[in-house]
């Protein structure tokens, strides 16, 4: 069986089975309702322009909604072993290499038609409430750049990490390495990754393209920095599910 | 007799939960304390370290404790099984629950006294009230995770929400203090706020709040057969 067809079938499997789950919808309309109610206070201002608007949206989009997107995908594998599902995958002669990937791609696309339909909503609001038609390319241009890599991140590494470790352990790391890595404020003294380029709220890509600072970020990157971070965190998230491929082989060895 | 089959049966239940859900408070503790003997040693400014020292009371150990009870709530190999027996299944439920929480507030409990013991330049409040900064936040948090797996069916959902208002209170801590209608539910008061003159009464509403969520799942498992529906049934 060639490598395409197993990935395009797990892909397709995942997607269906995943989109179904009660809990995705749940966590992100909860987890949204706060982002949004402080977005909507950051743009009270009258002085707030749709542009301004716009940028928030992508933002906190990219601060929180990554975390419950994460959270709720680590059960994925874990799932599969529990209920021995993967055992009876092991019998059939596509490989795991390839299921593993569509399993990742099928669950992540479809955890980001909630988050798709969220943002749709935020830039109906921006265009009921500016009048101003370029505020939705710039809304399709900030969702690529900002929050889709760290989605795309935070997925790969909630798909793959739980193979070795157990699920509340992931999760209780996963939460304490988010506000560590990506949004704590230099007030701790600290030492973070918030300033570098593994930061997965997006603050490189966001000077880069559209000139708008992160909150208390001054990086002035330039372009192909904003796309080397890009690259860095969508290539980390393919690398952590290679691991788990890596692992799961080492283990059915042994078996 | 009595008493050596109960602690039978505690031990019994202690091996069903399984040891990497204890280890995870002391694990957590020894982590911080590594972390602020290095901050130490690099002559970090003390007020710093007892933020950090403070954050792991008030923020990290209750995180760990409200996402382990949330996977506690809704896992049971064995639910059939304990169903056909003559026990309440909530009473064994709590039981598990009541192991988890009172080893992590053990700990914290001990991390407390060894601060006040070796580091008394950390606690920013008196013996008696600093007890309020771990055990708030601590209740409201196990209370929320054990809720919300039971109602959501799923210990992935409740770990998600649970995680994410943790991110925002952490996040949007000013917003979260000034504002009336977070105040009550505002987790890290000692942390940001700690001569706030609401800092008591926010840690006694997160108490009557945890103690209304803990009753709320108490009567939710009146009725144990709901376990049988759900992501993680």
């Amino acid at each position: 069986m060639n490598i395409p067809s197993v990935t395009g079938g797990a892909l397709r499997y995942e997607f269906f089975m995943q989109i179904r789950r009660r809990s995705i919808w749940l966590v992100l309309i909860l987890t949204s309702i706060l982002s949004v109610i402080l977005w909507l206070a950051f743009i009270s201002d009258a002085s707030a322009q749709a542009v301004d608007a716009i940028m928030y949206l992508a933002e906190f989009t990219a601060w929180f909604l990554p975390v419950g997107a994460g959270l709720v995908l680590a059960d994925r594998l874990a799932r599969d072993k529990r209920l021995h599902v993967d055992e009876i995958l092991d019998t059939f002669p596509g490989s795991l290499g390839a299921r593993l990937i569509g399993k990742y791609l099928g669950s992540t696309l479809a955890t980001l038609v909630p988050v798709i339909l969220i943002y749709m909503l935020g830039v109906g609001y921006i265009l009921a409430r500016y009048h101003d038609p370029h505020s939705l390319l710039l809304a399709l241009e900030t969702f690529i750049t900002i929050p889709l890599p760290g989605i795309l991140f935070a997925a790969g590494f909630s798909v793959a990490l739980p193979v070795i470790l157990k699920v509340p352990i992931y999760q209780i790391l996963f939460v304490g390495y988010w506000f560590w890595a990506n949004l704590m404020s230099p007030r701790f003294h600290i030492p973070s990754l918030t300033g570098t380029m593994l930061n997965a709220t997006g603050p490189w890509a966001q000077e880069a393209f559209f000139h708008f600072q992160w909150v208390f970020l001054r990086l002035n990157p330039t372009v192909w920095q904003g796309i080397a971070s890009i690259i860095l965190l969508i290539g980390l998230s393919f690398l952590a599910i290679c691991a788990a491929w890596l692992y799961l082989c080492w283990e059915r060895a042994r078996r | 007799m009595k008493t050596v089959l109960r602690l039978d049966h505690l031990r019994h239940e202690v091996r069903i939960l399984g040891p990497v859900l204890f280890l995870v408070p002391p694990a957590l503790a020894v982590t911080f304390a590594g972390l602020a003997a290095m901050l130490f040693v690099g002559n970090v400014v003390h007020s710093f370290i007892a933020s950090l020292l403070v954050a792991g009371f008030e923020a990290c150990l209750p995180l760990a404790a409200g996402i382990v009870l949330s996977t506690v709530a809704v896992q049971d190999a064995s639910l059939e099984l304990l169903l056909t027996m003559p026990v309440v299944y909530r009473r064994i439920a709590f039981l598990r629950f009541s192991l988890i929480l009172c080893w992590t507030l053990f700990m914290e409990l001990l991390a407390t006294l060894a601060l006040f013991a070796f580091l008394p330049w950390v606690p920013v409040k008196p013996l008696e009230a600093f007890q309020l900064t771990w055990l708030a936040p601590s209740l409201w948090l196990a209370g929320a995770g054990i809720l919300l797996a039971l109602v959501l069916r799923s210990r992935a959902s409740s770990g998600a929400i649970l995680g994410c208002i943790w991110i925002f209170q952490l996040t949007f801590h000013s917003y979260f203090a000034q504002s009336g209608w977070t105040q009550p539910w505002f987790l890290f008061a000692t942390l940001y706020t700690p001569n706030a003159q609401f800092w008591l009464t926010n840690r006694l509403e997160l108490i009557a709040t945890a103690l209304v969520l803990l009753c709320a799942a108490w009567w939710f498992l009146h009725d144990p057969e709901r376990r049988f529906f759900g992501e993680d049934a």
